[in-house]
């Protein structure tokens, strides 16, 4: 499989990368406009229902601050993603410990995507945004990222630090449950 | 709805989608998807999940203002000026020499001035062109002011003035900066180096371009 917009995308987010090392600032913007929308929708895929766009900006200002370390071993938006998981797993930790919860439940999730049914006026979309609202969180994370963020395996592999094989597990299991939610 | 069971299809279902597939490997899908009901029903359910795909505004300008500089990063003004090439750089070496000679020419003739008002000895810091005779500096009161007769140009306006007694008798010439050449502005320029300038009284180390026929430098 041959990915050639991405190997572009990838060249120009090297590209955005030195030249903001070597300070030029209005790559930073360009960075920013590039990767913040797709950010913005994984953060609701992670349960993000509020601040959405203090998550992102944090997101940004943890990666810049790392820039120098940025290798281009993988994508820049993975690890963006990557950069992004962390901060909301350390905050869901945060929260648990400041409410003594044992665990944030999955249903916490759902309200993100029910905000975006009145959007979706095609019966079959909102059923489709249902179901994918109703998925375990990894199955959800996994399901996003592929689908919706074109992510490879290898690539999802490495935000959820897990393994290839176990993120096509995930992605197989969440179709298939997305597939008997239409089908009930 | 079932799974195809050709897995690696399916795996490249969601590329198709998102049309990140090489030609070739989108015609294999396509031609896959066309006799596959499974397929069909899966790449609609994918094309659905793309649609409803989260729009969120996000407010960039503030997001980039947020970010740390880069260690690089450098003020626009401040940079323009630093990298901008320097003017005295252009102007070579001669030019700078001229320059500088000049600056010490104007000084000297300064010191001089208050020397002789002073009325003590002085030698003059200046090169000799073309002079044959030598020009007194005398400390005495009574100073005659005379022009050699076989000073040509360039130093016509070259001024002599002979003690009336017991003076040190030095080569000396006042012409123009222009005639002289490089060599002997930098013999000037180094010879002043070695002046402390502290007293008119501490003479400066002779010139020593014209060979000495009353006395000589030094």
């Amino acid at each position: 499989m041959i990915e050639t917009d991405k190997q572009g995308d990838a060249l120009l987010d090297q590209s955005l990368v030195e030249r903001w090392q070597a300070g030029d600032e209005r790559a930073a913007s360009q960075i920013v406009e590039r990767h913040a929308p797709a950010l913005a929708r994984f953060a609701v895929s992670l349960g993000v229902r509020a601040e959405v766009d203090e998550l992102v900006q944090d997101t940004f200002v943890r990666a810049f601050a790392a820039l120098d370390a940025f290798r281009a071993e993988s994508s820049l938006r993975t690890w963006l993603f990557t950069i992004e998981r962390r901060l909301v797993l350390d905050r869901r930790r945060v929260e648990v410990r400041r409410r003594n919860e044992v665990e944030v439940t999955d249903s916490d999730a759902l309200t993100s995507y029910d905000a975006l049914d009145s959007l979706v006026a095609d019966e079959t979309k909102s059923r489709v945004a249902d179901a994918i609202a109703r998925l375990s969180r990894m199955q959800r994370e996994v399901f996003v990222l592929r689908v919706q963020e074109g992510r490879s395996y290898k690539e999802i592999a490495e935000v959820l630090e897990s393994s290839e094989g176990a993120a096509r597990v995930h992605y197989h299991n969440a179709m298939r449950a997305v597939k008997e939610f239409l089908d009930d | 709805m079932t799974d195809c069971m050709n897995a690696e299809i399916r795996d490249l279902l969601p590329d198709y989608v998102n049309e990140t597939l090489s030609a070739s490997d989108a015609a294999i899908v396509q031609s896959h998807i066309a006799a596959c009901v499974d397929c069909s029903d899966e790449i609609a359910i994918l094309r659905s999940a793309v649609a409803v795909r989260p729009h969120i505004t996000v407010d960039v300008a503030k997001i980039v203002a947020s970010l740390p500089k880069s260690t690089n990063a450098q003020d626009p003004g401040i940079r323009s000026i630093s990298s901008a090439p320097s003017v005295v750089r252009k102007g070579g070496a001669f030019q700078q020499w001229r320059g500088m000679a000049a600056a010490v020419v104007v000084l000297a003739a300064g010191v001089t001035a208050v020397a002789i008002g002073n009325k003590k000895r002085l030698e003059l810091p200046v090169a000799v062109v073309g002079v044959s005779h030598p020009v007194l500096v005398a400390d005495t009161p009574k100073i005659v002011a005379s022009v050699p007769p076989s000073i040509t140009t360039p130093v016509e306006s070259a001024t002599s003035a002979r003690p009336a007694s017991n003076a040190r008798s030095v080569a000396l010439s006042v012409g123009e900066l222009s005639d002289f050449s490089d060599d002997e502005i930098e013999a000037v320029m180094k010879r002043l180096e070695k002046w402390d300038g502290a007293t008119a009284a501490d003479p400066l180390p002779g010139v020593p371009l014209l060979p000495g026929n009353s006395g000589g430098v030094r």
